[in-house]
C-alpha cells in the first residue's frame, strides 16, 4: 500500500446523477407509453376510415331498362357517391332515361325509385353525373334506351366502403 | 504497511475526528507511531498540516468521500496532524503503535 495522499474519483455526485437520470427515464418510459397508447387509438381511426373505390364498364342499351351500378346486398354502410356516364356516342334524336333507386330498409319493398332524369338529343356537357347517397340495404342506377338507335356508353361509379 | 520484521504494530487505536472550519487536531504527536490512515468520509475537503495549523487551500487536499493519507516507514512523521473544512466532516483514523 502507497503511502502519502491518496484521492480516488468522488463518484458521490456521478452516482447521485445516475440516480437522477434513472428517475427520469422511468418519466420517460412513462411518457412513451401515453404516446403509444394515442397512436394505437389514432391507428384504430384510421383503419376504420371508409376507402375511396372505383369500378366501371360500358353498358350497350338494349331498349330495356338496365342496370348501370347496382349493389343491392350491401354488408354494412357505405357511402356511393356518384355515378358517371360517358354519352359521346348518343346523337340527335335519341332519348336516354336515367333513374336511381334506394333500399332503405331491410326485407322490405326492395328498391325504390328515388329520381327519374330523361334526356333527349344531343347531350352536353357529354358526361353525366349521378350524384349518390350514404345507403345500407341497396342502390342501383340504369339506364333505357326509349327512342334512338341502342348505343354504348362507358360508366364509372365511386364509393366509400 | 511497514515491515512487522522491521515495526511490529503492538496496538492500534481506530476512530474519527470531526474535522471543522477550524484547525482541528485530527491525531496528535505520538512518537510511538508506525503507521497511520487518514480517511476522509465526509462531504467536504479537508486540507491537512504537519505540525502547524490547518489552513484552507494549504497543505495536503483530501478529497471527500474516500480520499485519504497515508504515513508509513518511507514518510513517517512523529508530529501532530491537524485538518480544516468548510463543513464539518468525518475523518477517520487507524493509527499502529509500536508499543
Amino acid at each position: 500500500m502507497s503511502e502519502g495522499v491518496r484521492n480516488p474519483t468522488d463518484l458521490s455526485d456521478v452516482e447521485d446523477q445516475l440516480d437522477d437520470i434513472e428517475a427520469a427515464l422511468v418519466v420517460i418510459d412513462d411518457e412513451i407509453e401515453d404516446v403509444q397508447d394515442d397512436v394505437t387509438d389514432i391507428l384504430a381511426v384510421t383503419n376504420a376510415l371508409p376507402t375511396l373505390s372505383e369500378t366501371g364498364g360500358t353498358l350497350t342499351t338494349d331498349g330495356t331498362e338496365q342496370n348501370v351500378y347496382l349493389n343491392a346486398n350491401p354488408l354494412g354502410v357505405f357511402n356511393p357517391i356518384c355515378v358517371k356516364i360517358n354519352c359521346t356516342a348518343h346523337t340527335a334524336g335519341e332519348t336516354i332515361v336515367i333513374r336511381e333507386y334506394a333500399d332503405v330498409a331491410p326485407g322490405g319493398a326492395g328498391l325504390l325509385l328515388v329520381d327519374t332524369l330523361t334526356y333527349a338529343g344531343v347531350i352536353s356537357p357529354v358526361i353525366i353525373i349521378i350524384e349518390l347517397t350514404p345507403n345500407r340495404y341497396g342502390v342501383a342506377v340504369t339506364i333505357e334506351k326509349t327512342a334512338g338507335t341502342n348505343r354504348a356508353y362507358p360508366w364509372e361509379v365511386f364509393y366509400e366502403i | 504497511m511497514p515491515d512487522p520484521r522491521i515495526f511490529p504494530i503492538v496496538s492500534a487505536e481506530n476512530d474519527y475526528v470531526t474535522v471543522t472550519a477550524v484547525s482541528t487536531v485530527v491525531r496528535p504527536a505520538n512518537h510511538h507511531r508506525a503507521d497511520l490512515e487518514l480517511v476522509n468520509d465526509g462531504d467536504n475537503v479537508i486540507y491537512l498540516s504537519r505540525g502547524d495549523e490547518a489552513v484552507i487551500g494549504e497543505g495536503m487536499r483530501i478529497n471527500p468521500n474516500g480520499g485519504s493519507y497515508r504515513i508509513g516507514t518511507n514518510n513517517m512523521y512523529y508530529g501532530a496532524i491537524n485538518g480544516i473544512s468548510e463543513g464539518l466532516t468525518n475523518m477517520s483514523f487507524s493509527e499502529g503503535s509500536l508499543s
